[in-house]
């Protein structure tokens, strides 16, 4: 067997794996149940909820992901390595672990005085969007320095010297120019958001028409053995998910990468 | 004018050292060095780029080496242009000249129209810069440095991926504009020719540090050092004694060449007497005689045999033995010298090492 050969097959075992437990699912596929539970008060409330919060989570993120990213990419400075290092942060600490941090930190005087005098994150709704925040913003960070990165600074050294100061020269040519790939994190940072669970859960709990979100609510239908209901949930998950992933395929696709 | 003073640099392992230099208002100045000298690396601290550890740099007689790079006034082409791709070729043209803060921008604007014109961009304006050809982009991004009406343009070997023709045609018009329009331009190449070609003034520059900076036509024929005339490519240095000076007249004894050499005495002192120099003479300097021409009156008469002739295209190379001599001589001649010459390798000839354009080197 060629090495073509055998890494096409791999690369098909991979699809393979996944495409055998979405068909699986089928075995408890009831089209009677399908439209009530879609359309039934409490998904359509977990639908609308997951989607404001990934969206808020998200646009969060970037909000402090760009300036930052922008710093990291272009600039050399003390810590930088540190911090660096630290956005993989959300990715070897466990969400549910996260979660517990967010906790603790809401029990300790300085949150309990956040929560007093400002906002309500355990066991509300906002906390959902903290969580879901603080699970994606080292992921988006990551994602919009490497969209930065990707552009030669070339471009920026050339507008500065055509008189334009730094602040005109970040906003006309550094994210026009790493647009696409800014956008992609975005989608990639609102699906991370859309799917969390662990955080969300310990912070935020799971309670019905309150915080329950998509993952909280399959998590629940799952608990009170509701198989067929837990199956049209997910379905719906993988459709919002691929629907997604599908429009960030057409649109790095359709990328031209001008400096190459 | 630019004046740089005492500049030094580092960047990880590799120093610029106390380099000093001056570009004349309405020069044109090329810097011009081997690849990793430092030379991109210097233009880049003069635009403000790169933060230099000593030194001083002046832009008519105004400090502006602690100035960030948009209030310094230099326009700035890299080596690989850096048109902007998302931009049009009106909108990359225009750009400084929107977002700056520059004064009298209406007088900019016209200015801008009418480099347009002279470039020949107008029917170019509307189109995607990524379309553009080579030839194309490089005047695009000349267009887009002087439109905002900077009058020092510092160039980054803008025309080194281009074709010989379509760079030709480049350097005339670079020519052209700086004369039309008075602006000094500061260029860094490793292309002798285009060095040549477009600079009033050259500076030298080998291992970070300025080895000779000086107008072209002396920096062509008097090449101050060994290492400079190494970069130039001229073989034909040789050992000599001095053996004897008097008036305007040095005469030297020559064993490389088994000969005795005569030159001016330039800047020769009596008490040099004794010592040895190197001296050297570019290989288009060394003249054949013809076989029924007069050699009474030529200086540094060499006898000889031509071991091989070598087309260089344009030229000829012919290496030339000299009789008794353990060294060989390069001599360049151009093709009708040569056919007139009717030279042929193992012809025995007579060459003539004129007395002034033998140089002196530093070792």
């Amino acid at each position: 067997m060629t090495l073509r050969s055998l890494s096409i097959l791999f690369s098909f075992l991979v699809f393979a794996l996944y495409l055998g437990l979405v068909v699986s699912m089928f075995y408890f596929w009831n089209s009677s149940i399908f439209v009530g539970t879609l359309f039934s008060e409490r998904t359509l409330f977990s639908i609308k909820l997951s989607l404001l919060s990934a969206t808020i989570a998200t646009l969060l993120s970037l909000f402090l992901a760009l300036p930052s990213a922008y710093a990291l990419s272009r600039f050399n400075f003390r810590g930088k390595q540190i911090i660096d290092t630290v956005l993989e942060f959300p990715m070897i600490v466990s969400p549910a672990a996260l979660g517990a941090m967010l906790l603790i930190f809401f029990n300790n005087p300085l949150g309990i005085w956040i929560q007093e005098h400002f906002v309500q994150f355990v066991f509300a709704p906002y906390g959902i969007v903290l969580a879901q925040f603080i699970t994606t913003i080292g992921v988006a960070t990551r994602l919009v320095k490497t969209a930065m990165d990707e552009i030669p600074r070339r471009y920026e050294d050339v507008a500065r010297s055509l008189g334009v100061a730094p602040w005109k020269v970040f906003f006309t040519v550094t994210l026009p120019l790493s647009k696409r790939g800014i956008i992609a994190g975005a989608v990639l940072t609102w699906a991370k958001a859309l799917g969390e669970f662990g955080a969300t859960i310990t912070v935020a709990g799971s309670m019905a028409m309150k915080t329950e979100t998509l993952p909280i609510a399959i998590f629940m239908r799952l608990s009170t053995a509701d198989i067929e209901g837990t199956v049209v949930l997910i379905f719906l998950l993988i459709s919002i998910g691929l629907a997604l992933l599908y429009s960030l395929r057409l649109l790095t696709k359709k990328e031209r990468r001008y400096w190459y | 004018m630019i004046e740089v003073e005492g500049l030094s640099l580092k960047v990880k392992d590799f120093w610029l050292k106390d380099i000093n230099l001056t570009v004349q208002s309405g020069s044109c100045h090329v810097i011009i060095g081997p690849t990793g000298c430092g030379k991109t690396t210097l233009l880049e601290a003069l635009i403000g780029l790169r933060k230099i550890n000593k030194g001083r740099i002046r832009l008519n007689g105004e400090d502006i080496t602690d100035l960030p790079p948009h209030k310094r006034g230099f326009s700035y082409v890299p080596q690989d242009l850096a048109i902007f791709p998302h931009l049009s070729v009106e909108e990359n043209i225009f750009y400084g000249l929107k977002h700056s803060n520059l004064p009298h921008k209406k007088e900019r604007y016209e200015w801008a129209y009418e480099l347009i014109e002279s470039l020949g961009l107008k029917p170019l304006l509307k189109r995607k810069s990524v379309n553009l050809s080579g030839g194309e982009k490089q005047r695009v991004a000349l267009a887009r440095a002087l439109a905002p009406g900077h009058k020092y343009l510092l160039l980054d070997e803008p025309l080194s991926s281009l074709h010989e023709g379509m760079k030709k045609e480049l350097w005339f018009l670079l020519k052209s504009l700086q004369k039309k329009y008075g602006f000094t331009i500061l260029m860094v190449s490793h292309d002798l020719e285009e060095t040549f070609f477009l600079a009033d003034h050259i500076s030298l520059m080998i291992d970070g540090m300025i080895q000779q900076s000086a107008p072209k036509e002396i920096i062509y024929h008097m090449p101050a050092t060994i290492k400079i005339a190494d970069f130039f490519g001229i073989k034909n240095l040789f050992k000599v004694q001095i053996k004897k000076i008097q008036g305007e007249f040095a005469s030297l004894n020559c064993p490389d060449l088994s000969t005795e050499l005569v030159i001016p005495v330039g800047r020769l002192t009596p008490n040099s007497q004794g010592a040895w120099i190197m001296v050297g003479i570019r290989p288009e300097n060394v003249m054949i005689l013809r076989a029924d021409q007069d050699p009474r009156g030529k200086e540094n008469l060499l006898e000889g045999e031509i071991t091989n002739i070598f087309a260089k295209g344009s030229t000829y190379l012919i290496i030339f033995k000299p009789k008794g001599a353990q060294r060989i001589v390069e001599i360049e001649v151009p093709n009708y010298a040569y056919r007139k010459l009717g030279l042929a390798e193992g012809q025995r000839v007579v060459v003539s090492l004129k007395a002034e354009t033998l140089f002196l080197l530093n070792s």
